[in-house]
């Protein structure tokens, strides 16, 4: 008895290990690596042929033209499928056989050291019936499939196996956005920015720094290949933005693709990257290394000031940086999946849960973007592009309500800080003022509207300033941001300034 | 004897162990994009015709208009009384935002004429047509002010060509964050009373793209980039307007609401488009458009 029992113990055990295995690793086995459709968040076929139907319905449509309007539309539907497949995969290829138009200036030898299986894969030279050759053979380097897909998926999806464990999640490459730039607001990133990322990773993240892992002309090859992945998904979205939403202007006369649609998406989503231009930031005007302990002191308060008040940097950061001012965020890729309530159809339609995003803790000392001054200064300066975070007002030179303020800045520093009360915010604020009456008697509730300015006169008269920022005026910002981490000594800020809270 | 399943048993962890395999499995709908064999000769003809630059729709003759005609009509909720508005509670800056009466602007209805506002009506560019008629300067900018926590205009389109001003009217600061698909988008600080920023768009579409703010959430406005300047937006009381537009050429029209995306307000209608020609010189009074509640229960 003793002897059957532990028998049928150990077959069960086996049985279940053996499931169990299978189960996680053997999923996928078999089939050739693909790419994956982006399909997150996509409206599925059964609910746009819901809505066609549940449209007509509500015009009393007849039960024979809602059937023919949804025969048509599974036709199209159909032909939409086959035609994204056919163009993503003749302008970008598959995992294993990369392959890029020319108007993306990618570089095939490059993308085929990053694509292909891990470990490397020699591919044969190709001849046609004739015996000519066609193409030289030449070796796949594998390098993406064993580095980066446990994180950001084969298809940049940002959604391999380990990514749901992570917070925040791998970067999804598909949309082209990228928060760590050195160029301007919205823009894409240049190539040096992913290779910085790469090769240092991204501090308080997942992303580790590959920079001792990985050759230099490793490296070199998996910025082409990220950048490859993003052009490749923005292209998907967009031609499937037109494919299955602009039927009429995509198909032509025989019913197959307009290659005019194909080159024209290209174009426009090359040109988003090519226009990316550096942002040089406006040199401080004494270098922080020559300034007195005095200077730097008046800096860092400057930069409360400004935190405080002209830069809104309160109103998420709260007042001591605790990154505890702000309401519940949600990044780029999070926004759409925050505004479907149900959860399983969330889970129906996104790779990934919600994940929050909370403004950054800047006591902490960790900064993603890198804690570099010039760093600081770019994510203030532009933004975090994909992110709620919103570049800074910038005071611009041909700005008619700007040259008050700049006359008032001829004025001197100290004039300036207490331009609360000053002339420039007293002429501005008026004509301010002025402008929302005549309008709010336009709108027709003037009546509250007008009470709200009161009431706001009233409340905070001090709070308001409506001034921008000059550009120089953000390395306050900087410092003031970087004294609020303790540990850095040599920037030990004095007490008072240390407990922003207490102020 | 059975022994009772405890958390010691190992049996437990295995079940538990399967389950999870099973879970892991069962990953979400995941569809590969993969090509089918017998579909490559079509990828290689698109690569080749990539590669030479031919292909397309054809030389398609320029369109020329017979004169110019202007189109008008009314969008109307249809129904018996107007949907209430909720009330949005003001979370942040409450002693600015908070006496503004803030409302659900995503179905405006006018309690009397029980007019659709903010109905989106526009003219999908034909084939073949570039010029539109020299009343329509890209020169005019457009402006979205944030006035009173609320983006005014609630929905507004833009010509490819023209600037978009956002402005501040408001003593608090906001900003405006859009995000188009495939386009670069802005999000800036708008400083309190005068904020304002500049940007344009570069690729035409044609449902609304969100302008939030991110101090104030509940702010939403919607513009619409747009390759042609005919489009109209509803007003208060659902009327719509559009003048100088091509005669003597087939017109598709496409119409969007917030709440149905493509408003399919015609038995007749698909994907929110109804087609037209109008004659030179007419002046086109459409029928009040009737639209069934249904369709804009989200």
């Amino acid at each position: 008895m003793r002897v059957t029992k532990s028998y049928s113990h150990r077959v069960f055990a086996t049985f279940a290990v053996a499931l169990a295995v299978s189960c996680i690793i053997g999923c996928g086995q078999g089939s050739p690596i693909e790419f994956m459709l982006n399909l997150e968040g996509q409206e599925s076929v059964e609910a746009r042929l819901e809505r066609a139907r549940s449209d007509l319905q509500a015009n009393d449509a007849s039960e024979s033209v809602i059937e023919e309007e949804v025969s048509i539309r599974v036709a199209e539907l159909t032909q939409a499928d086959f035609e994204l497949r056919a163009a993503l995969a003749a302008t970008f290829g598959t995992p294993d056989d990369p392959f890029a138009p020319e108007e993306t200036g990618l570089k095939l030898n490059l993308l085929r050291k990053a694509a292909g299986p891990t470990g490397g894969k020699d591919v044969e030279a190709q001849f046609d019936t004739n015996g000519n050759l066609v193409e030289n053979g030449y070796r796949l380097g594998g390098l993406f499939r064993e580095h980066c897909v446990h994180c950001h998926g084969v298809s940049g999806d940002g959604a391999g196996p380990t990514a749901r464990f992570l917070d925040p999640y791998p970067r999804d490459f598909r949309r082209g956005i990228f928060k760590f730039t050195s160029t301007g607001s919205k823009q894409k990133p240049t190539e040096d920015d992913l290779r910085r990322t790469i090769e240092q990773g991204l501090h308080g993240t997942g992303m580790q720094a590959f920079g001792i892992a990985l050759k230099p002309d490793e490296i070199t090859a998996l910025v082409e290949y990220v950048k490859y992945l993003a052009l490749r998904g923005e292209y998907e979205l967009a031609l499937r933005a037109d494919l299955f939403d602009e039927v009429m202007t995509v198909f032509v006369d025989d019913n197959s693709i307009d290659m005019l649609v194909v080159t024209n998406r290209i174009k426009g989503i090359v040109n988003n990257w090519d226009n990316a231009t550096v942002t040089q930031p406006v040199p401080r005007p004494i270098p922080w290394e020559q300034m007195t302990e005095a200077d730097k002191q008046a800096s860092i308060e400057r930069g409360r000031q400004l935190f405080e008040n002209e830069g809104q940097c309160v109103k998420c950061h709260g007042p001591a940086g605790l990154g505890d001012g702000g309401q519940l965020n949600y990044d780029d890729w999070n926004t759409a999946k925050a505004l479907v309530e149900d959860e399983h159809e969330r889970a129906e339609m996104w790779l990934l849960p919600l994940q929050e995003l909370k403004a950054r803790n800047l006591q902490l000392g960790v900064f993603r973007g890198g804690r570099r001054p010039i760093d600081i200064y770019r994510r203030i300066r532009n933004g975090i592009t994909g992110t709620p975070m919103p570049a800074a007002s910038i005071l611009k030179e041909d700005d008619s309500f700007g040259n008050v303020e700049s006359a008032a800045a001829q004025t001197g520093d100290a004039a300036r800080n207490d331009a609360d009360a000053g002339d420039a915010t007293g002429a501005d604020g008026s004509n301010a003022q002025t402008g929302d009456a005549n309008s709010n008697a336009e709108s027709g509730n003037a009546g509250s509207a007008t009470a709200g300015q009161d009431a706001a006169a009233q409340t905070d008269p001090e709070a308001i300033t409506p001034q921008p920022i000059r550009e120089e005026e953000i390395w306050h910002i900087v410092d003031y941001v970087l004294s609020l981490q303790y540990e850095r000594g040599f920037r030990t800020p004095t007490p008072e300034i240390a407990t922003p809270t207490g102020r | 004897m059975r022994k009772k399943l405890t958390i010691h048993d190992y049996r437990l962890w295995l079940v538990a162990l399967i389950v999870f395999a099973l879970g892991a499995c069962s990953d979400q709908s995941r569809e590969s994009a993969a090509v089918p064999d017998k579909d490559w000769d079509n990828v290689y003809r698109i690569r080749d015709q990539l590669a030479s630059g031919e292909g397309g729709g054809g030389a398609t003759a320029s369109l020329q208009p017979t004169g110019w005609a202007t189109i008008s009509g009314k969008f109307l909720y249809d129904a018996t009384s107007a949907p209430s508005q909720a009330p949005i509670i003001a979370t942040k800056d409450a002693e600015v935002c908070g006496v503004f009466n803030l409302r659900d602007e995503s179905l405006v209805v006018d309690p009397d004429s029980m007019g659709l506002a903010n109905v989106f009506i526009f003219l999908r560019t034909p084939r073949g047509f570039s010029e539109p008629h020299p009343s329509y300067s890209p020169d005019t900018d457009v402006t979205m002010s944030n006035k009173g926590c609320r983006f005014e205009p609630h929905v507004l389109g833009v010509w490819l060509p023209q600037t978009l001003r956002v402005t501040n009217d408001d003593p608090v600061a906001h900003n405006a964050n859009c995000t188009p698909a495939g386009d670069s988008g802005f999000n800036e600080m708008l400083q309190a009373s005068g904020g304002e920023l500049k940007a344009s768009f570069g690729l035409d579409k044609t449902s609304g793209v969100a302008v939030t703010c991110t101090v104030h959430t509940w702010m939403r406005g919607w513009v619409i980039p747009r390759d042609n300047p005919y489009f109209a937006t509803t007003d208060a009381e659902g009327n719509f307007r559009i003048e100088n537009v091509p005669a003597g050429i087939k017109l598709e029209f496409q119409v969007w609401h917030e709440r149905s995306g493509p408003l399919n307000a015609d038995a007749t209608w698909r994907r929110g488009r109804f087609s037209l020609e109008l004659a030179a010189g007419e002046e086109r009074i459409l029928e009040p458009i009737k639209v069934n509640p249904n369709l804009l229960n989200k």
